[in-house]
């Protein structure tokens, strides 16, 4: 989430009742009034389906730990306890297992653009994945969608009617039908619109968010990987060389990235990044911090500085633009940044500006053999 | 001829639409997507003013005496809290509804007068116009449930 004081404000509010259903005892879920452990990935057996519509199975391997539960069985025990019903006075939810639930989806999606009914868990496990829609038409799944230039775009047939791109306005189902798309694609041009908040003044540099191939999200699972939190251990900023040079900040100083509504300290790599902008990696927070769910006194969450605001359609927040200033405030004291040498955060060519940064290598610990075996 | 007096009309509305987003995005500022939106919108309102403004010009030599009643006052203050959102969204549904029909009528007119260049204005602004209107019965449909039921 954007704007971390303001989250961490609204998470403790008193009026607010938080519940929380996670595999770790996240930032989030310490400000939880009741934390429901869940099962992860492995511990439970259930589907997923990619951004490619591939739809897998994931088999159970071995029980969750302590009191921990599928995300399945805790939407059911709620159910069950809420005495949901229909409206002929039987339990709302008829299936109780995740293969009875998949077939539950399966109706759910029968002549939708995302049709399952063909799939069946006993395929699933015969073979590899399938691609929706996968029905009678499609008995194999669908590599690719609108082969004939046929898109899902008939008034009766379509998803959503279309947005506004600017204001997320939404169509009509009549606007929808006065545009007549009738399986023809719609493009919609978008005019260019100036960040909300751009840089200058008292914040001279465009602040970015993003990620380092090491760690996924905010680290739950890959901190606990120690191969990987060796590669890339801690939060670090990157600034262009020419700007350390103005800002007299060499390889590993402590800087404070600022903007109106927050700070980050981080130790600085002097990487490739363009001019003006400075990057910080969203992965790092609190829960292995001995603060636990706050900065107290040491800020290094990206989000600390991020603007509340997201794209008005898909409401994705905007964490790449931001209005920031640096300041230094301590010598990097022989300590290089913990940033990676590898990827966007490899240091540029030749730069001595500071101590030497540590070189990311492999090791033996991860090394595996598999052996394949003669049926 | 009053086609002057009303893009003259058009012209102040625009703008008084564009200052009344503005107040309404900083009385509701904490709704983060009513604080930008509203102020993107502002922007695009004081452009079509803008763009008027030439052809206030270009009619104004024939234009008679100002007609009485022409002008109205449209949001001199602002409310606060979920409901204060939803109405004050209400009052610029009802100026951007105002400048929305004046564009139907001034499109009327430029086509009589084969006024291509002001056809061309009209038939740009006149969509944003109404994408103003569907984004503020967006905005207020979204709202009006959790604020007209649960709210107190």
């Amino acid at each position: 989430m954007p704007e971390l004081t303001r989250i961490r404000r609204i998470l403790q509010n008193e009026d607010l009742f938080l519940i929380v259903q996670d595999i770790f005892l996240t930032e989030t879920a310490q400000y939880a009034d009741v934390v429901l452990p869940a099962a992860t990935w492995g511990e439970k057996t259930g589907t997923f389906t990619n951004t490619d519509r591939t739809v897998h199975i994931s088999e159970k391997a071995v029980d969750p730990p302590g009191e921990a539960k599928p995300d399945l069985d805790i939407f059911l025990d709620y159910a069950r306890r809420m005495d949901f019903r229909d409206q002929d006075g039987q339990p709302l939810i008829k299936w109780d297992d995740p293969e009875s639930c998949f077939e539950a989806w399966k109706e759910c999606s029968r002549g939708r653009p995302c049709d399952y009914t063909g799939i069946t868990y006993d395929r699933l496990r015969g073979g590899s994945g399938i691609q929706w829609p996968c029905n009678d038409e499609h008995p194999e799944g669908t590599e690719r969608l609108y082969r004939e230039a046929d898109f899902n775009t008939r008034t009766g047939y379509c998803e959503r009617y279309g947005s506004d791109l600017i204001t997320g306005a939404t169509n009509s189902e009549m606007e929808h039908k006065a545009m007549n798309p009738d399986g023809r694609a719609i493009i919609l041009p978008a005019g260019y619109l100036p960040p909300h908040e751009p840089p200058g003044g008292e914040y001279p540099f465009i602040y970015t968010t993003g990620r380092t191939i090491y760690h996924f999200h905010t680290r739950t699972k890959t901190a606990r990987a120690p191969q990987l939190d060796n590669a890339a251990p801690d939060v670090w900023a990157e600034i262009n060389p020419s700007d350390a040079e103005s800002l007299e900040v060499k390889e590993g100083d402590t800087v404070r990235v600022e903007t109106p509504r927050g700070t980050l300290e981080a130790k600085a790599r002097i990487s490739g990044i363009r001019e003006g902008v400075v990057f910080a990696p969203f992965h790092y927070g609190y829960f292995d911090t001995p603060e636990g769910d706050s900065p107290n006194g040491h800020p290094r969450a990206a989000n600390e500085l991020t603007i509340t605001d997201w794209d008005p359609v898909s409401k994705q927040p905007i964490f790449k633009v931001a209005a920031a200033r640096v300041i230094k405030v301590a010598d990097a004291d022989g300590e290089p940044s913990p940033a990676p040498t590898i990827g966007a955060s490899a240091p540029v060519a030749n730069d001595s500006s500071g101590p030497k940064p540590r070189e990311t290598v492999g090791n033996g610990a991860a090394e595996v053999t598999e052996t394949v075996r003669e049926a | 001829m009053h086609l002057a007096n009303y893009l003259g009309y058009l012209c102040q509305t625009e703008f008084d639409l564009a200052d009344g987003y503005r107040k309404v995005g900083e009385a509701h500022a904490q709704e983060a997507d009513v604080y930008y939106i509203t102020h993107t919108l502002a922007k695009q309102c004081e452009s079509h003013a803008e763009k008027l403004k030439s052809f206030v010009d270009r009619y104004g030599e024939e234009k008679p005496e100002e007609p009485e009643l022409l002008y109205h006052e449209f949001l001199d203050q602002t409310r606060s809290g979920s409901l204060g959102l939803l109405r004050d969204m209400q009052d610029l549904y009802l100026v951007a509804s105002a400048c929305d029909i004046s564009w139907t009528m001034i499109g009327q007119a430029a086509q009589g007068m084969r006024d291509g260049e002001l056809l061309e204005v009209v038939d740009s602004c006149e969509v944003e116009t109404s994408n103003q209107l569907k984004w503020l019965r967006t905005r207020m449909k979204e709202a009006a449930p959790q604020t007209l039921i649960v709210a107190s």
